[in-house]
């Protein structure tokens, strides 16, 4: 049966059970509607006229919140209206009564395609909220409360599974007293078994253990090193606020077809720009021959620091006039961004900074090379696949080593009503040639999505630190270079469903694919007592 | 008499910690030397109110081994919680410290605002 149509006939007796004042949760908006389907009012007659209206000075604006006492209706048709405005799909959305749900959020997640890719997938796998005062939270690049250990997740329920997948300089993960590197596994926090704890007092230790609030938490962690023969040391960690290195590992290797660079970029913030440029200039100078591009964690950020990085490494022939990606809206708004107002005119490869962290203007250094090598996998998201899809745009040979990307050729202008902040997706990002359809991800060599691209399917490999030859990731990136083929099956073979019993050279990471905050976290086996 | 006069004067009816200043000498970027508590607490307030009352995070060590202090919107670094965004279109906030006479004066790059720090010690790089 049609997903639609069962959402529909549960979505009908929902409302049948209100009407018999049984429904319970999630109906009765409260007040009289004057929904006539298919018919909207503009979003901006219902915007901030709120249930619960704030008070004070929006922090985004610095002008007073214009919150005003309205009603859940009112939110509910300020939802209706703006998803029927702006998101890409609002052709697939069944327009169903605002009156008839009493929490804005779970009328909120009806306002979307349910609709498949030929994979199987959700069509929109981006459609969520946050809470507004966390939104609107800053802090200086790169900055972020922890101890500099980026923890990647193999299993998030029992046996429970968790790695580190890199560190940062100077933090405390890398200061002597716990010299965590890539590949050490966390058996347990404060006293509490990562692998096995499932009540929910004990999963809330580990979380909190992991993912700090804030500064000046102190946590004890029982750890077990890479070749340490099974053997576990407990070590103890306080908080801080650690200031990430967007790029790293900036290196090359010597190699049958001359050198190789290589280079670790992590996260497209603002001081990436910086990183981007003194890494590009080192690799120009050492003069390589190809690059290898570890995107393997990167999710995206600043989609200009993507393009600033297309550029650097095609240089300016390709990329002089062309389009590094254009935003596609729904088909009410063919030429004008409906969020702005402004014309829409696609982002073009940018050949000079633009303020993130060097000041504006300044010439960007290029490699001038036609082809380059994409370490990727799961978490490789958004203006990672963007930097790949820009540059096949204008025919540089983009190689693909590793997994198939998260598939987010979509963006956001995230929207602030009553204390809420709605994503809902609202443009596509296009490369030169008009392509953007990506939503299974970006496969290599051959693969379960429509955006296929040459290469090797590798999975990822934490016995060896990211930059070593020896990391099956970046070994296969070098011989394929050398000969266009691919490793062993044995390189390539699925994580298989015993995680505790492989090799943690034979795993890939677990990315949540929603980005509720909640799903950072680890959770309770709902199949254990 | 005016403002740029008598500053001393002005910053009293300024904010308690930080007094927004108009500029009397030459401007030389700097650095924080000897960072306390309280000198920390004073530039996370005054950027904080440069941006509306934000709530900004920052480092230790901001604005100890660079005159830059750039912000932007907190992300929760970890893998399994991506970016919500991860097409930002817009711009980091860009703050420069500068030394002017002997007062450390903090710019706001998008419309030149300048505070003073007053519980702030710092060199000219």
């Amino acid at each position: 049966m049609d997903s639609n149509i069962v959402r529909l006939i549960i979505t009908g007796l929902c409302l049948s059970l209100a009407a018999c004042g049984g429904g319970g949760g999630g109906n009765g908006g409260g007040g009289g509607s004057d929904w006539t389907p298919g018919t909207f009012q503009p979003s901006d007659s219902f915007a901030a006229q709120c249930a619960a209206p704030r008070s004070g000075t929006n922090p985004e604006t610095g002008l007073p919140y214009a919150d005003v006492q309205g009603t859940t209706l009112e939110e509910n048709n300020f939802l209706r209206s703006w998803s029927d405005e702006t998101y890409l799909w609002y052709d697939e959305i069944t327009d169903q009564d605002p009156a008839g749900f009493n929490n804005p959020l779970v009328y909120f997640d009806e306002l979307r395609t349910f609709d498949t890719t030929t994979s199987g997938a959700d069509k929109d796998k981006f459609h969520f909220t946050f809470d507004s005062d966390e939104w609107f939270q800053l802090s200086q690049s790169g900055v972020s409360a922890g101890y500099g250990a980026a923890w990647i997740i193999l299993s998030q329920t029992v046996p429970r599974e968790l790695v580190v997948a890199y560190t940062e300089p100077d933090s405390p993960a890398t200061a002597p007293t716990a010299n965590l590197a890539r590949g050490a596994r966390i058996l347990g926090v404060d006293g509490v078994d990562l692998p096995t704890a499932n009540s929910n007092a004990d999963i809330d230790i580990l979380n909190a253990g992991l993912f700090p609030a804030g500064p000046g938490e102190e946590h004890t962690f029982v750890v077990e090193d890479l070749d340490a023969g099974g053997n576990t040391r407990e070590i103890s960690m306080t908080s801080v606020n650690v200031t990430a290195a967007p790029v790293q590992n900036v290196k090359t290797v010597a190699s049958p077809m001359g050198l190789v660079g290589y280079l670790l970029f992590n996260d497209h913030i603002a001081t990436a720009e910086e990183g981007l440029v003194d890494a590009v200039e080192e690799l120009a100078a050492a003069g390589i021959d190809e690059l290898v591009l570890d995107i393997r964690y990167n999710g995206g950020g600043f989609l200009a620091i993507a393009s600033e990085l297309a550029y650097m490494i095609a240089g300016d022939a390709p990329t002089a006039g062309r389009t590094f990606e254009a935003m596609e809206f729904n088909g009410k708004h063919p030429a004008t961004n409906p969020v702005t107002g402004q014309p829409l005119a696609p982002m073009p490869f940018f050949s000079t900074t633009r303020d993130f962290s060097v000041p504006a203007g300044q010439p960007l250094p290029t490699l001038n090379l036609s082809r380059v090598v994409v370490l990727t996998g799961p978490n490789t998201c958004s203006a990672s696949e963007a930097i790949m899809n820009g540059l096949d745009g204008v025919d540089i040979e983009v190689i693909q080593i590793g997994g198939t990307t998260c598939g987010k050729p979509y963006g956001f202008y995230p929207t602030d009503n009553c204390g809420t902040t709605y994503f809902t997706i609202q443009f596509r990002g296009i490369n030169d040639k008009g392509f953007g359809d990506y939503t299974d991800g970006f496969s290599p060599g051959i693969g379960p999505t429509a955006a296929v691209l040459p290469g090797c399917a590798t999975l990822d490999d934490f016995e060896h630190a990211l930059g070593d030859p020896l990391e099956q990731r970046f070994q296969a990136a070098l011989l394929y270079l050398e000969n266009q083929s691919c490793p062993p099956a044995s390189a390539t073979a699925d994580a298989g469903t015993d995680r505790t019993s492989a090799p943690l050279s034979a795993t890939d990471g677990i990315m949540p694919r929603t980005p509720w905050r909640e799903n950072r976290i680890l959770r309770q086996d709902a199949t254990q007592p | 008499m005016t403002f740029r006069d008598v500053p001393a004067l002005a910053c009293i009816a300024l904010l308690a910690a930080a007094c927004k200043v108009t500029p009397m000498h030459e401007d030389r970027p700097a650095r924080i030397v000897n960072p306390t508590g309280e000198s920390r607490a004073e530039l996370r307030r005054v950027v904080s109110d440069m941006l509306f009352g934000a709530d900004v995070a920052l480092a230790d060590d901001a604005l100890t081994t660079s005159s830059v202090l750039i912000v932007e919107r907190s992300r929760v670094r970890s893998l399994a919680s991506p970016p919500l965004s991860g097409r930002d279109l817009g711009q980091p906030e860009r703050f420069q410290l500068v030394k002017s006479g002997e007062r450390c004066l903090l710019i706001h790059g998008k419309d030149q605002a300048r505070y003073e720090l007053l519980e702030t010690e710092c060199v000219a790089e």
